[in-house]
C-alpha cells in the first residue's frame, strides 16, 4: 500500500535556487545586553533575557500537550528515535489534544537522517473519498453549498494519518511499533485529567459534539461538558489503539478497524467506502530547499502551498538586509507584512495536489521571480492588496491543526505537522471506533475547475501545513519547527526563522515575540464589499509600533494570537526546546 | 469562523470575577482566563496553587495542600523545601516577610523574620583604618551575616496559623535533603557563576564541588546530608532546634573562629515581629503589603498612588507614554526611599504621609507627560553601585481562601558564601542591607539615611515586597518578587497590568519590565520594548540602558473558584502547580 519513490535530497527547483542565489547579508545578531557583575562561568543559563529554552543534552520532543511530550521523550529515553518519539507522540496527542492531534486526519512528516544528511518528506494528507459528488450540493442558483458538507461523515477526507505513521516507523523507526501505540491506549483507557484548555476546547465545540451520538460518547460527560479536572476516558479510542498497536495500519486501511470505520460513516449518511481506504498511499515527496543567509531551509513541497510560500517570501527577504532594521519595529515589520502579501497571494494560485496537476514550482522559486518580487516592495510605503494579484475566492482555513518536532541524541529530527481541518474536524466520531473524521473536504475549490486545487475524486487537498527544518552554515542540524493556524502557518514559520536567522535570538525569545500577520484577502461576509485584510498583529505589539505602522499605510487590527509555534533550535552542544504559550499544554521535554 | 465562536463562548463562560469596575482613571475590565487573545496563559486550579521559583518545592506545597493543610502549612513546607532546592536564596540561614490573610477573620498579618544585627554590631564595623568601606567585609565576611529569622519565622506562622504538625510539613524537605535531588541548568548555573565564592570555605567545597575539586553539574543527584540533619533537629525540637542546642553551637563557633559577630545569646533572643500590614487603595483594589523594614510595601503604595492620577489604560500598556509615567512616578518614590526609611523599631518612619493621597497628587503634579524631570532635580544624590537579584517569592493560596505571599533571602545569590560546617546551610550577608557608611551608597546603589545605620537587634532596610490585592475583602492577587531594589517597581508593574491595564495574571508576568530607582539617573529596561517605545522615550529625555530581566514574581489570581497561578518565566525553573478536586494535580 506505501509508493517509493527514489529518494531525491537535493531537487531540481532547490538546487538551480542554491545555485543562482544572490550573496546574502550576514546574520546581524542584537547588541548582547551588558552581563550582570557576576557573569556566569558557563553562559548556559543567563538572567539576561524573559523566556529561555527548555534545555537538553541528548533528545527533546515539543509537542502542543505536556503529556504527549512526556510520553515522546520516554521513547526516547527508552533508545527509540526521533521517528520513534514523533509516532508515539503523535498517538499520544490523538488522546490528549483530541481537537487536532488525530487518527482520522492528515498530515505532514519531515525526517532529518543526520548519518545521510537527508530529509524525507512524508505527504500523509487526506484524499477525496471516490463516490464524494460535489453536484449534489449544488443549490438552486447553481453554487456548489460549502455549508452542506462543512461538518459530519460528508465532510470527511479518505484519513492518512495512521498510515502515514506507520510508513515512518518502516522506513525510519527502531522501537517495536506496539510499544509506540501503546502509552497512547493505556491514556485513552485510563482516562486523562481535564485540563483547562481541553474544557475549554470541549465546551466550545459542545454544539457541534452533541449532534452525533458516537461523538456524544465519546466527548460529553454524560450529556454534560466534560469541566476542569474530570477525568476523559476514551474506551473507543483505546480499542482502535489496540487493533492499530497490533495490526498495524492494516487495520484501519482494510481490516478489522476500516470495515468498522466504513459501516458506521455509510450508515450516518457519509461516502467514504472500504475502497478508498485499500487505496490510499502514502507519497513520498521530494523536499522543497533554499539557502537563506547561508542556512538551508527545508520544507514541505505540494500538496502543501506552505512550504513553496515560505520558501518564496525566504528568497523574496533575502534581498533586503532586514537584520539591519531594530528588531519589532515598524521598518522590520512593514517589509515582513509586504512580502507576506506576495506570499499569501501566490500561495492561492497553482498550487494543488502535484499527482493531479502540474505545478509552476520551478519558476515560483526562481531567484529572479524573487528579484522581480522584491522590486515591487517599497519600504516608505505599505502597497495596496488589490494591486498584489487577481483575487480568488478563499478557502476556509482553520487554526485548529498541531504541530511536533523531535530531536534524538543522534541528531536525527521530525518535524510533523497533522490536523483534522477544523477544531474537532467534522465533529464526527466513526460509530464504535473513536475515530474522529476530518473536514478537509471543504479544502478544495469546487467552482474553478482549472485551478490546481480544484476537486477531483482520490485527490489531496491543499494544505498550508509547514513542517520545517533548517541547517546551519556548516551543514548541521539548526533548527526543526512548525505550527498550526491555517493560512498563519506560513507567516508564523517565516517569523520564527527571521528571528532566529536575522537576529539572532534564541528560540524561546524567537517564539514569543510579538506576530503579525498579513493575509491578501478577507473572508467574504454576506453581500458586504470586498474589504482588503488588514495587517493582523497580537496584542503584545506596542502600540507606539502600531501607529508607525499605520503612518506607513497599513490598517492595523488586533487579533487572537498566531500559530502555536512547537520549535527545537541547536545551539553550543545543546537541545533547546520552545513550546509556544500561546496555548495552554504545551510543552517541551528533553532528558 | 470557528474561532471566532469560540472565543465569543468562553467570553460568556469564563468571565473573572476580579472585574475592575470602570473608574476615572479610565480602567478596563479583566479578561476572561483562557481567551486565545494573549499569549499567555495562567496554570488553573480549583482547590488551591502554589507558585515558587522551583518546581519541585511547589509540588511539595501542592501535595500538603491535597493533604489537606492549608495554605500556611503548604507555605511553611514550601519555605523549608526552597531551602533544599534552591540554595542561592531558598535558606534557613537567611530571612524574609510572609503576608498571610486569613479568609475566616479577614484580616491580613505581616510577619516580619527579617534578619537583626547581632549585639557585637556597631555604626562603623565595615570601615576600615582609614574611614573607607572595606566592600569584602561588608559583602562576604562571617561579619556580613545578620542573625538569621527565616526558621523563626515559618514555625512561628505554622503555630499560629497552620495545621498541621511540624513534622509533617518538614518532611518533604528533609526526604529532598537526604534522598537529593537532581540539579537543573539553572541551579548549576547559578553555582558556577560564584565558583570562588562557594570555595572559599571547606564547608562550602565540601557541599557546592567534588572531592575533585569540580564543581556539580546539572543532571547530577545532590544530596545535603547535613542540612537533612539540622532540618531533622527543627522537626523534633522546634525553634530550638535551630536557635539553641547543637545548631545554634555550630553558628557560633564558625563565627567565633572567623571574626563574625553572632553569639549563641544573639541567637537566643531572635524574635520574629508581627506587625500591621500597610494598605493602600487602587481602582477599587485593597492592597495589602509589607510594611517597613521594608521600604517595598511603602513605596509600592506611594506609586500606586501618584498613578492613580494618570489613565495608563488609555496609554496602552507597552508605549513610551505609559512606561515614561512610571519612571517618573518611580524616582520621586526612589527619592523619597533614600531619606525616609528603617526599622521601625529604631526609627519613626513618616508611614502614613508617604503613603498619604495628599502627598501622592503633590507628586503627580510634579510629573510632566513629554518630558522626563532629572534625578538632580528631585533631590541631590550620588552615583551608583552594582546590583543583586538574589531573593525568592512564593505565593501560596487554598481552598477556603487563605492566601499567603512570602519572599525570603540571603541577600546576595547564596549569601555570603560561608556553609555552616556539620549544620549545612548558607548564611546570609543582610548587614550589607545596613547603611556601612550613611550617605554612601550601599551595593544596590541606594542611598541609605541614618534611618538605616547599623545599631545592635536593628532589622536592615529590604526592598522585599509581598503583596495581596483584595476586593471585597477576598484575595484577587497574591503576588511578590526578588530582585533587590527593583522588587518594588517590579511587583507594581505586576499590579499595574492586571488592574490597570486588564491583562490576565500570566500576561501580565509575561510583559517586558522597567526599573528606575532615581539614582543613578538611568531607565532600565528589558529586552522587548519596541524600537519605537525606546526612540519616544529618549525624545522625552530618558537614558536608557538594557538590563537584564527584571525580577521573577510567582503569583496567584483568585475569583472566588478558580485559582490562576503564573510562575515567572525569566528564572527557569519556576512552576505553578494547581490543586484539583478531584485529588491529585494534572
Amino acid at each position: 500500500m506505501i509508493e517509493r519513490r527514489p529518494l531525491r535530497p537535493w531537487p531540481f527547483t532547490a538546487f538551480a535556487v542554491l545555485l543562482f542565489m544572490t550573496a546574502c547579508t550576514g546574520r546581524a545578531p542584537e547588541t548582547p545586553p551588558p552581563a550582570g557583575e557576576q557573569p556566569a562561568t558557563t553562559a548556559i543559563v543567563q538572567y539576561d533575557k524573559i523566556h529561555h529554552p527548555q534545555l537538553a543534552q541528548r533528545g527533546i520532543v515539543v509537542s502542543q500537550n505536556a503529556r504527549a511530550s512526556q510520553i515522546g521523550q520516554a521513547i526516547l529515553a527508552r533508545g527509540g528515535n526521533a521517528t520513534d518519539a514523533a509516532i508515539a507522540t503523535a498517538f499520544a496527542l490523538a488522546v490528549t489534544l483530541p481537537r487536532a492531534g488525530n487518527l482520522g486526519g492528515s498530515g505532514f512528516y519531515l525526517g532529518y537522517e543526520r548519518s545521510r544528511g537527508s530529509i524525507t518528506a512524508l505527504d500523509f494528507r487526506s484524499a477525496a473519498p471516490a463516490a464524494f459528488d460535489p453536484e449534489s450540493f449544488r443549490d438552486a442558483d447553481g453554487i456548489i453549498d460549502r455549508a452542506r458538507f462543512r461538518f459530519g461523515p460528508i465532510s470527511a477526507g479518505v484519513p492518512g494519518t495512521v498510515a502515514g505513521l506507520h510508513e515512518a516507523w518502516q522506513r525510519h523507526g527502531q522501537l517495536p511499533w506496539a510499544e509506540l501505540v501503546a502509552p497512547a491506549e493505556q491514556l485513552a483507557r485510563e482516562g486523562i485529567p481535564v485540563s483547562a484548555d481541553l474544557a475549554f476546547a470541549l465546551n466550545a465545540a459542545n454544539g457541534l459534539l452533541r449532534q452525533y451520538p458516537s461523538s456524544t460518547a465519546a466527548y460529553l460527560n454524560d450529556g454534560q461538558p466534560y469541566r476542569l479536572g474530570e477525568r476523559l476516558q476514551q474506551p473507543a479510542l483505546a480499542e482502535a489503539l489496540r487493533l492499530i498497536g497490533a495490526e498495524g495500519s492494516a487495520t484501519l486501511y482494510g481490516g478489522t478497524l476500516g470495515q468498522r470505520l466504513v459501516a458506521a460513516v455509510q450508515r450516518d449518511g457519509g461516502v467514504l467506502q472500504l475502497s478508498d481506504l485499500t487505496r490510499y498511499r502514502v507519497r513520498e515527496r521530494d523536499t522543497l530547499s533554499t539557502r537563506y543567509r547561508d542556512h538551508e531551509v527545508f520544507s514541505m513541497p505540494p500538496v502543501s502551498g506552505g512550504g513553496a510560500t515560505l520558501l518564496q517570501m525566504l528568497n523574496i527577504l533575502s534581498h533586503f538586509e532586514l537584520g539591519t532594521l531594530p528588531r519589532g519595529g515598524a521598518e522590520h515589520l512593514h517589509l515582513l507584512a509586504e512580502v507576506m502579501k506576495q506570499g499569501a497571494a501566490s500561495r492561492r494560485s497553482g498550487l494543488g495536489d502535484p499527482d493531479f496537476a502540474e505545478l509552476q514550482l520551478q519558476e515560483r522559486l526562481s531567484p529572479g521571480a524573487a528579484q522581480r518580487w522584491s522590486r515591487l516592495i517599497r519600504r516608505d510605503r505599505a502597497r495596496a492588496v488589490s494591486k498584489v494579484q487577481p483575487l480568488l475566492p478563499p478557502l476556509p482555513e482553520s487554526r485548529d491543526t498541531t504541530h511536533l518536532s523531535v530531536v534524538d541524541s543522534d541528531g536525527n529530527a521530525v518535524a510533523l505537522t497533522y490536523t483534522l481541518g477544523y477544531s474537532f474536524g467534522s465533529g464526527y466520531v466513526a460509530g464504535d471506533t473513536g475515530i474522529l473524521l476530518d473536514n478537509q473536504m471543504l479544502n478544495f475549490y469546487y467552482d474553478e475547475p482549472t485551478h490546481a486545487n480544484a476537486f477531483a475524486p482520490g485527490k489531496r487537498m491543499m494544505s498550508t501545513m509547514s513542517p520545517t527544518i533548517v541547517l546551519d552554515p556548516q551543514g548541521q542540524l539548526f533548527l526543526v519547527t512548525g505550527t498550526p493556524g491555517g493560512s498563519r502557518i506560513v507567516n508564523a514559520v517565516l517569523q520564527i526563522l527571521v528571528n532566529a536567522i536575522d537576529y539572532g535570538l534564541d528560540i524561546a525569545s524567537a517564539t514569543q515575540a510579538p506576530r503579525i500577520h498579513q493575509n491578501w484577502q478577507a473572508a467574504p461576509s454576506g453581500d458586504a464589499p470586498w474589504q482588503p485584510p488588514a495587517l493582523q498583529v497580537e496584542r503584545t505589539l506596542s502600540r507606539d509600533v502600531r501607529k508607525a505602522l499605520e503612518a506607513l499605510g497599513h490598517r492595523v487590527e488586533t487579533t487572537q494570537t498566531i500559530g502555536s509555534t512547537q520549535s527545537i533550535m541547536v545551539r553550543g552542544g545543546h537541545l533547546e526546546g520552545a513550546a509556544d504559550t500561546r496555548r495552554p499544554d504545551a510543552r517541551a521535554a528533553g532528558y | 469562523m470557528a474561532d471566532r465562536v469560540l472565543s465569543m463562548l468562553v467570553s460568556a463562560l469564563l468571565t473573572l470575577a476580579l472585574n475592575a469596575t470602570a473608574t476615572a482613571a479610565g480602567t478596563q475590565d479583566l479578561q476572561p482566563i483562557i481567551r486565545y487573545e494573549s499569549p499567555y496563559h495562567p496554570v488553573v486550579g480549583t482547590r488551591g496553587m502554589v507558585v515558587s521559583q522551583k518546581a519541585l518545592a511547589s509540588q511539595v506545597g501542592a501535595e500538603i495542600l491535597a493533604q489537606g493543610g492549608n495554605a500556611v502549612d503548604a507555605a511553611v513546607a514550601v519555605g523549608f523545601a526552597l531551602a533544599v532546592v534552591l540554595p542561592r536564596a531558598g535558606n534557613l540561614g537567611g530571612g524574609g516577610f510572609m503576608l498571610v490573610h486569613l479568609a475566616e477573620t479577614g484580616e491580613t498579618v505581616a510577619l516580619d523574620f527579617r534578619e537583626r544585627a547581632p549585639a557585637g554590631a556597631t555604626r562603623t564595623m565595615f570601615l576600615d583604618a582609614d574611614g573607607n568601606i572595606d566592600q569584602d567585609r561588608y559583602r562576604f565576611s562571617h561579619r556580613a551575616a545578620g542573625v538569621p529569622g527565616s526558621v523563626a519565622g515559618l514555625l512561628l506562622a505554622l503555630s499560629r496559623y497552620g495545621t498541621l504538625p511540624r513534622g509533617v510539613v518538614l518532611a518533604p524537605a528533609i526526604t529532598l535533603a537526604e534522598k537529593g535531588f537532581e540539579l537543573d541548568y539553572d541551579i548549576a548555573s547559578a553555582m558556577a557563576a560564584r565558583r570562588e565564592l562557594l570555595s572559599r570555605t571547606p564547608a562550602s567545597r565540601a557541599l557546592f564541588f567534588h572531592p575533585d575539586g569540580t564543581m556539580l553539574r546539572a543532571g547530577e543527584r545532590w544530596q545535603q546530608p547535613d542540612l537533612a540533619q539540622t532540618l531533622r533537629r527543627i522537626a523534633a525540637a522546634g525553634r530550638d532546634g535551630f536557635y539553641k542546642g547543637t545548631v545554634a553551637r555550630l553558628i557560633a563557633e564558625d563565627m567565633a573562629a572567623n571574626d563574625g559577630l553572632i553569639t549563641e545569646a544573639d541567637l537566643a533572643a531572635y524574635e520574629v515581629a508581627t506587625r500591621p500590614v500597610t494598605r493602600g487603595r487602587y481602582l477599587g483594589y485593597d492592597v495589602h503589603t509589607m510594611p517597613p523594614p521594608s521600604s517595598g510595601g511603602v513605596h509600592l503604595v506611594q506609586m500606586l498612588n501618584i498613578l492613580s492620577h494618570f489613565p495608563l489604560a488609555d496609554m496602552g500598556p507597552r508605549t513610551a507614554a505609559r512606561y515614561h509615567t512610571l519612571a517618573e512616578a518611580m524616582k520621586l518614590a526612589y527619592a523619597d526611599r533614600s531619606v525616609h526609611l528603617g526599622d521601625p523599631d529604631y526609627y519613626a518612619v513618616p508611614e502614613r504621609w508617604l503613603t498619604s493621597n495628599r502627598y501622592a497628587a503633590a507628586l503627580a503634579q510634579r510629573i510632566d507627560p513629554q518630558r522626563a524631570t532629572p534625578a538632580a532635580d528631585i533631590a541631590p544624590g550620588t552615583p551608583p553601585a552594582p546590583d543583586s537579584e538574589d531573593t525568592t517569592h512564593y505565593s501560596v493560596m487554598d481552598a477556603q481562601g487563605n492566601a499567603v505571599a512570602t519572599t525570603y533571602t540571603l541577600n546576595f545569590s547564596f549569601g555570603n558564601g560561608v556553609v555552616v560546617p556539620g549544620a549545612g546551610f548558607l548564611l546570609n550577608n543582610e548587614m550589607a542591607d545596613f547603611s556601612a557608611k550613611p550617605g554612601e551608597p550601599d551595593p544596590f546603589g541606594l542611598i541609605g539615611g541614618t534611618a538605616n545605620a547599623v545599631e545592635p537587634g536593628k532589622r536592615p532596610l529590604s526592598a522585599m515586597t509581598p503583596t495581596i490585592l483584595l476586593r471585597d475583602g477576598r484575595p484577587v492577587l497574591v503576588t511578590g518578587s526578588p530582585g533587590g531594589s527593583r522588587i518594588i517597581t517590579t511587583v507594581l508593574q505586576h499590579i499595574l497590568n492586571v488592574a490597570a491595564h486588564g491583562m490576565n495574571p500570566a500576561e501580565a508576568n509575561h510583559a517586558p519590565r522597567i526599573h528606575h530607582q532615581w539614582q543613578p539617573d538611568l531607565l532600565y529596561h528589558e529586552p522587548g520594548l519596541s524600537p519605537e517605545t525606546r526612540a519616544k522615550l529618549e525624545a522625552f529625555g530618558h537614558t536608557l540602558q538594557l538590563r537584564t530581566s527584571m525580577g521573577s514574581v510567582q503569583a496567584i489570581a483568585w475569583d472566588g473558584e478558580r485559582f490562576y497561578g503564573t510562575a515567572d518565566p525569566r528564572r527557569p525553573g519556576a512552576l505553578a502547580v494547581p490543586v484539583m478536586h478531584a485529588g491529585g494535580t494534572p
